[in-house]
Formats: structure tokens, C-alpha cells, sequence
């Protein structure tokens, strides 16, 4: 099992995994920040601000996570294939 | 409050009770394995589920029966700051989707079930591990109470279990028979069970809820009368505190005090979630990493549909539902709001919505006891038919445990066990998160750590009282003044935890500078980003033996070198 021993990241993996990092902090911390929405004006449809706000977060926060899922996903296709031509079959 | 039942209700919600018990049964031919009797199938469903089913069964998971009732109950009593329930689920699926994969590629190199296997393989510690799966059981144990709660709310609105003057047998008797049934499919099919119950749990859900968040505001004159009349309810309430010469608490949306207090729930609550063992043995159960990630993208669905159920809380003020218990609201406001059979279809969802919760915290919590007090402490050489036995037994104990915790405690003990639970369960995060990370970390500070977070969480939550009802003086908030503030209330598991830390980086630095033994580490740094299909991955039970026969990094070899 030597070949378990090799690098398995590739190397450009870092800086994708900082970028990943700053997609995922967003949907953490515009919830965290009250003050921004702890409001009832302007309203929609009735509802107060504070509430439509925090509803709107969720898609918002999907579309961050799922650019966040591409990239993980596409550099794990990387790693995959540079793992292959590195290590031939391992099974 | 008492009334004539329903029939036609009844009718609907014993068809769907008696359609989830006959799926529970037949789980275990779902996705059939060879054999049942050992742990990553009776306990992890295979560990084979794909993106589909783990949406269902993580999302059946976490967001429970007790929420739905729970969360509207706050909103109804006057309080926004229930709502911290939306930005919780928010904060909690980036989280989910950074560090759960490492500890799903950790778990299955090594054949781990639980959290506390994870802290025993990377520490060499069994007494660290003990306080992991000791906090993961005491935990979950009034959460699966209170999933009783969300059963028995609904069954008193549809006006069956008696009065409150009939005997307790008579009183609890359908939730007794509800529970018992739940009981004997989760130790046939394990959870198989849940998993295939919560496509029925949801699909229910989301039904009753989109047609409640359209119909109802549209029949009620809109949403600017619902927050007109919750206005006034609140405007009322307050007058009143102030007559009674206390301050006013209630408020449509959070006053500058309330921010902090709001952010700390959110964030404590989300961190602490995917402590709780359920929620580890949901994501476990996937069969691969991009499961774990594609679903973190994909459950804010769930979210969404918590936020619209949370607003119903003020919908039910505005359609003029009285009831002395909050958490009767939603139930009372469908029975008063729809025909019969649409409340019965309500009322299954609530109820289902407990049952899948329930099943999979009691496999969980039964996992924790097998692997890491059974097997750690009691017999070490256990095999893994033992353990699924084991395991299978000890389910039937938990849920009849959480029987008596409801039967006989008052409800509030159950409450406040559950408030407990959030702030106990996040003092287990250094051991399991910080562990994904870094082996700096010293294993008996985090014991430290983890002893000094629990006293200072449960002493700091019993001194709170209650700031709406005068004659609760204990367990009153899940917040408190923070150290050294004057009017800045935090959520109490969130200061623990940051004492917890501070003390496992002191002692760390100490034991350190005095060359303590650090135990030896099983896990290799690259065991951390294995996935499905890379050498050592335990995909299925035959791939597992067969890297332990060549001696791979399997499960048993991993298990050897204490």
C-alpha cells in the first residue's frame, strides 16, 4: 500500500479550497449580522422586513453552496484522474 | 378545549399511521443486504445512500416533529426571536458541508459508527470517548421525549388520550401504541425504517404547509392583517407586563438588546446539530462525499419551509385560535381553519414527522452504547452480530426511557432536559471537529475542557430564570447575561464552548511542556479525503472484510493497536 503514502491533493487544490472557504462564509455570516435586518420596514406583501429578509437568505445561500459544490466537485474529478495516472490501479 | 373527535380526521390519521407502520416493517427488504445483524447495516442503512434518499432521511432527521410544533409555539407566545430558527438552518449547512466530509472519509477508512469511535481511534483515548458518546446519549434522550411532546400535542387537539382527569394509562394509551409500533420496526429494519417513512413524512409536510401558507393568509385578509393582529396580541402583552410592573418581552421583531441573543442561538444551535449523533449516524449513511455536499446544497429547501410553518405561528393569532398551551396552536389552528380530512392529513404529518426523528435518534444513541461503552468497556472482544444485538435491544430501552421521561415528568422537565441537551452537545465539539483538523490538541485537555463547559453550561442555565412567567425561576432561557455585561444576553452553550476551548488550549500548552503521553493516532492525514471507491473505503460489508484480509486498512486492523 505504498502508493497511499503519495500526495493525493492536487496542487492548484489550496487556492480553490481558499475560494471555497469565502463562498461558504457568506451564507454564515449575513445571518449572524441582526442589527442589518432586525427591522419591519420596507415591507412585502405585508410582511415585515425582518422576516422576508431572513426567507430571501435561503436561496441566496443555495446558490453560494452549490457554486461552492461545482468547485469541490470538479477538483475531486482532478484529484481522481491525477490519482489514476499517478498510482495506476490500485484495486 | 376538550371537544367530539373528528371522525372523519381519526379515519385519515390512523390510514396514514397504519400505512407508515406496514413501510416500517417492510424497510428491511429495502436495498436488502445479505445480513441485517452487524452495525453498518442495522445502524447505517448500508452506508449506502445515495443523494435521494439521504435529503429525506437528513432532512426527516433534523428538522423533527417538536420543531414544528415548537417553533410557531414561540411566535404565537409573542416572541420573534423563535424565528432564530431560519438563519440556524442557514449557518448550520455550510458548516456541514466543510467538515462532514472529512469525518464521513475518517469514519469509513476506519470502520467508525460513531462520533465517540472517531475520538477513540484519533486520541487512543477511552476516557475522552466515554464523555463523547455519554454527552450524545444523555442528549438525546429528552429530544426523543419531546418528539413524544409533538405526538401528544396532536393527539389531545384531535381530542383522543383522554382528559386530564383520566387515569395515566388511559391518557397516554394511543401514544403507548403509537410508540410500540415504532419500537418493533426500528429493531427489525433499523434504519432502513426511517429512511423509507420519510418520504411519506415529507411529502405530507410539504404538502400541508403549502396549502396552509396560501390558503390560510388569502382566507384571513392577508398578510398585513396577520401582522396587524399579531401587532396588537403583542401590544396587548405588553401593556400587561408593564401593569404587573415587569418589563415588556414580547416584540414583532428583536430590539437592539435582542441581536446578540438572536446570532448566538443561531450560530450555538447550528454548531451544535451536527454534534447530536443522529444527525452524524443520517450523514454516515451516505455513500459517498459529494452525498454529503450535494444535500448541504440541497436542504435549505427544509428552511425555507420551517421560515413559512414558523410565520403560521402569527397566522394563528390572526385566525383567533385560544389555547392555554402554545404549543397547541398550529394543531388547533388546522383543526379550526380545515375540513376534517385535511386536518387529519395535518395531523399524520405532525405525528410521522415524530416518529422518523424518533427512530433514528434511538439508533444512534443505541450505537453510542454498543460501540463505545459495551464494546470499549464492557466486552472488548464483542462481535459484530453482538453488537447489532446489542445495539437492537438498547433502541427498545431509549425509546422506553423517553416513554417515562414524558408519561411520567412533567412536559417542562422535558424542555428543559432539551435545552440542556444543545448546550452539552456542543461541548463535544472540540473533541470531534477540532479533531477532524489537528491532533495539537491534548486528549485529556479536551476532556478538561469538555468537564469544564458542561458544569458552567448546566449551573450557568439552571440560575436563568424565566423572563415572561414569574413563578419560573430555573431553566427559564436559553440565554444569559454574559460575563462581564451589563445587558448583552447570549446563548448559554456558546459561552460554555468558549471556555471549553480556552481551557483545552491551557491545558494542552501544560501537558505538553510536561511531555504527558499523547496516545498513539490511528488515522493517517490522508484517511481524510478518502472517498467511495478509494482503497480501504468501506463501501460495502464483503469490501470491508476483504481489505482487512489483505491487510488493508479495514476495520478490524484499525481497532487492534490500543
Amino acid at each position: 500500500m505504498a502508493s497511499r503514502s503519495e500526495p493525493i491533493r492536487p496542487r492548484h487544490s489550496r487556492n480553490r479550497g481558499g475560494l471555497v472557504v469565502l463562498l461558504l462564509a457568506v451564507p454564515v455570516v449575513l445571518p449572524l449580522l441582526v442589527s442589518t435586518y432586525a427591522r419591519v420596514d420596507p415591507t412585502i406583501a405585508g410582511i415585515p422586513f425582518f422576516f422576508w429578509y431572513q426567507l430571501a437568505l435561503i436561496p441566496v445561500s443555495v446558490v453560494f453552496l452549490l457554486i461552492a459544490y461545482r468547485l469541490v466537485a470538479s477538483s475531486g474529478r482532478d484529484r481522481r484522474e491525477q490519482r489514476g495516472q499517478d498510482e495506476g490501479d490500485v484495486r | 378545549m376538550k371537544e367530539d373527535v373528528d371522525a372523519v380526521a381519526l379515519v385519515i390519521f390512523l390510514f396514514f399511521f397504519v400505512l407508515v407502520t406496514g413501510m416500517g416493517f417492510l424497510a428491511s427488504r429495502w436495498r436488502r443486504a445479505e445480513a441485517l445483524d452487524n452495525l453498518d447495516e442495522w445502524g447505517l442503512g448500508g452506508r449506502g445512500f445515495g443523494t435521494f434518499v439521504a435529503w429525506f432521511l437528513i432532512g426527516g432527521d433534523l428538522y423533527t416533529a417538536y420543531t414544528f410544533v415548537a417553533v410557531p409555539a414561540l411566535l404565537y407566545a409573542g416572541s420573534a426571536v423563535g424565528f432564530f430558527a431560519v438563519p440556524y438552518t442557514i449557518i448550520v449547512y455550510p458548516i456541514i458541508f466543510v467538515f462532514l466530509p472529512r469525518l464521513w472519509s475518517v469514519s469509513h477508512r476506519h470502520g467508525y459508527v460513531t462520533p465517540a469511535d472517531f475520538v477513540q481511534g484519533r486520541y487512543d483515548s477511552r476516557g475522552l470517548s466515554l464523555a463523547v458518546a455519554f454527552t450524545g446519549i444523555l442528549a438525546t434522550m429528552p429530544y426523543i421525549a419531546l418528539q413524544l411532546v409533538g405526538i401528544q400535542v396532536v393527539l389531545e387537539v384531535m381530542g383522543i388520550g383522554g382528559t386530564e382527569e383520566s387515569s395515566l394509562i388511559e391518557k397516554d394509551l394511543p401514544l403507548f401504541v403509537a410508540f410500540a409500533f415504532l419500537a418493533a420496526y426500528t429493531y427489525s429494519s433499523g434504519l432502513r425504517a426511517p429512511a423509507l417513512i420519510a418520504f411519506v413524512k415529507d411529502t405530507l409536510i410539504y404538502l400541508v404547509i403549502i396549502v396552509a401558507v396560501i390558503y390560510l393568509p388569502i382566507h384571513l385578509g392577508g398578510w398585513d392583517d396577520i401582522f396587524g393582529a399579531a401587532q396588537s396580541k403583542i401590544d396587548t402583552a405588553n401593556a400587561a407586563a408593564v401593569d404587573a410592573g415587569q418589563p415588556p418581552a414580547a416584540a414583532l421583531v428583536p430590539g437592539d438588546a435582542a441581536n446578540w441573543a438572536y446570532a448566538s442561538l443561531a450560530l450555538g444551535s447550528a454548531l451544535a446539530l451536527f454534534m447530536y449523533p443522529h444527525s452524524i449516524t443520517a450523514v454516515l449513511s451516505t455513500k459517498s462525499r459529494n452525498v454529503i455536499r450535494r444535500n448541504a446544497a440541497l436542504l435549505p429547501a427544509y428552511s425555507f419551509l420551517l421560515g413559512l410553518l414558523a410565520l403560521l405561528g402569527y397566522v394563528a393569532i390572526a385566525a383567533g385560535v385560544e389555547v392555554s398551551n402554545a404549543q397547541q396552536a398550529i394543531p388547533q389552528l388546522f383543526e379550526n381553519e380545515f375540513p376534517g380530512w385535511f386536518a387529519g392529513i395535518a395531523f399524520a404529518a405532525i405525528a410521522i414527522g415524530a416518529l422518523v426523528p424518533a427512530a433514528i435518534m434511538s439508533i444512534a444513541a443505541a450505537n453510542l452504547w454498543t460501540r463505545n461503552i459495551y464494546k470499549s468497556f464492557l466486552n472488548r472482544d464483542a462481535t459484530p452480530q453482538q453488537e447489532a444485538q446489542q445495539s437492537k435491544v438498547v433502541s427498545l430501552v431509549v425509546k422506553l426511557g423517553a416513554l417515562i421521561f414524558v408519561l411520567v415528568l412533567p412536559d417542562e422537565f422535558a424542555i428543559n432536559f432539551q435545552l440542556l441537551g444543545g448546550i452539552w452537545i456542543l461541548q463535544t465539539l472540540p473533541a470531534i471537529v477540532f479533531g477532524l483538523y489537528t491532533r495539537w490538541f491534548h486528549r485529556w485537555a479536551l476532556l478538561s475542557g469538555w468537564a469544564v463547559g458542561m458544569a458552567y453550561g448546566t449551573i450557568v442555565a439552571y440560575q436563568q430564570p424565566s423572563p415572561t412567567k414569574p413563578d419560573v425561576l430555573h431553566f427559564g432561557s436559553p440565554t444569559a447575561l454574559l460575563p462581564f455585561a451589563d445587558t448583552t444576553k447570549v446563548y448559554i452553550a456558546l459561552t460554555a464552548f468558549v471556555l471549553n476551548v480556552a481551557v483545552a488550549v491551557i491545558v494542552t500548552l501544560l501537558l505538553r511542556s510536561a511531555n504527558t503521553p499523547a496516545g498513539v493516532d490511528q488515522t493517517n492525514p490522508e484517511d481524510y479525503y478518502a472517498d467511495s471507491g478509494d482503497p480501504g473505503v468501506a463501501m460495502t460489508t464483503v469490501q470491508a472484510e476483504g481489505d482487512v484480509a489483505t491487510g488493508g486498512p479495514g476495520q478490524s486492523s484499525s481497532r487492534d493497536g490500543r
